[in-house]
């Protein structure tokens, strides 16, 4: 994969917080993205936004998967291969 | 017992869940990796929970369609119409106001669970589905591929990445150069098949 860095911006996740309603361009996305670097780059035929992980500690990010991965229960088991094809 | 005969030919297709697959520096995602990923009783949900701690272990970036969110919103209103109804035909009992409540509680969740946990794990880039609509009718009319399958092809075909994690052998039809499959080891043979079907 080809990419090519075009611009990027690193805002502490504090002031992210603090002036996402005010920021415009790279600094908004960067808020948007709980104060985690984004970068715009080239990636094949596309002009794309690279989220940079907003959590730096390894520790806490492997935590973080663990707690998504095991939130949801249910007693159903569904197709999620077709979803709309249950219709 | 040692394996007789020669390996079988990977034709582009491999197992995430097989011993020693080590996850690519970039991967595009399918909707039903992350489904299985986050519900804790679908039958594939401990490889898919397991690729996922691998991908953020290898920091591996990952680029996935916006209407990967999509389906998978629709995957768990669908999952709060099949608990309430575990029979019946979800054509028949979609319009149930009393799965609504639960259907709210389930979409927060995994709201969660995706944007501010796996996502903020990760290095990920999500493409709009108006940055690729045009290649969608190209790639329905050379591989047979469903509108909602020919997004994710597009999301991969147009991103120049050419892993892709999915569950669905329905994307065998694209080219082994194009198209590195990553699936369950409980699919590699059929999606293998299907590959050499397609003629690759």
């Amino acid at each position: 994969m080809a990419t090519k860095q075009k611009s990027s911006t690193k805002v502490p996740a504090k002031r992210a917080a603090a002036g996402a309603a005010k920021a415009s361009g790279p600094a908004k996305a960067a808020a948007s993205n709980g104060g985690g670097r984004v970068r715009r780059v080239r990636m094949g035929r596309l002009d794309v936004e690279v989220h940079e992980p907003a959590e730096k500690d390894p520790k806490k990010r492997a935590e973080a998967v663990k707690r998504a991965t095991s939130r949801i229960k249910s007693t159903a088991i569904i197709d999620t291969i077709h979803p709309g094809q249950e219709y | 017992m040692a394996p007789r005969g020669r390996p079988p030919l990977s034709r582009g297709v491999l197992a995430f869940d097989a011993p020693g697959w080590e996850p690519p520096s970039a991967v595009v995602l399918d909707t039903n990796v992350v489904a299985d990923a986050l519900l804790v009783n679908q039958p594939e949900h401990a490889a898919c929970a397991a690729l996922m701690r691998a991908l953020v272990a290898a920091g591996t970036s990952i680029t996935f369609s916006r209407h990967l969110e999509i389906e998978l919103w629709q995957v768990l209103f669908n999952l709060a119409l099949r608990e309430r109804h575990p029979r019946k035909d979800l054509r028949r009992v979609r319009y149930d106001n009393r799965v609504r409540p639960r259907a709210a509680r389930l979409l927060r969740e995994a709201h969660e669970a995706w944007e501010q946990e796996l996502l903020g794990s990760l290095s990920w880039t999500r493409i709009e589905i108006h940055e690729i609509a045009g290649q969608v009718p190209g790639l329905i009319q050379d591989y047979g591929l469903e509108s909602y399958d020919a997004v994710h092809a597009a999301t991969l075909l147009d991103s120049g990445i050419t892993d892709f994690l999915t569950r669905d052998g329905g994307f065998a039809v694209l080219p082994s150069t194009v198209a590195t499959l990553h699936t369950t080891r409980a699919r590699l043979t059929n999606t293998r098949a299907r590959r050499r079907r397609a003629g690759y």
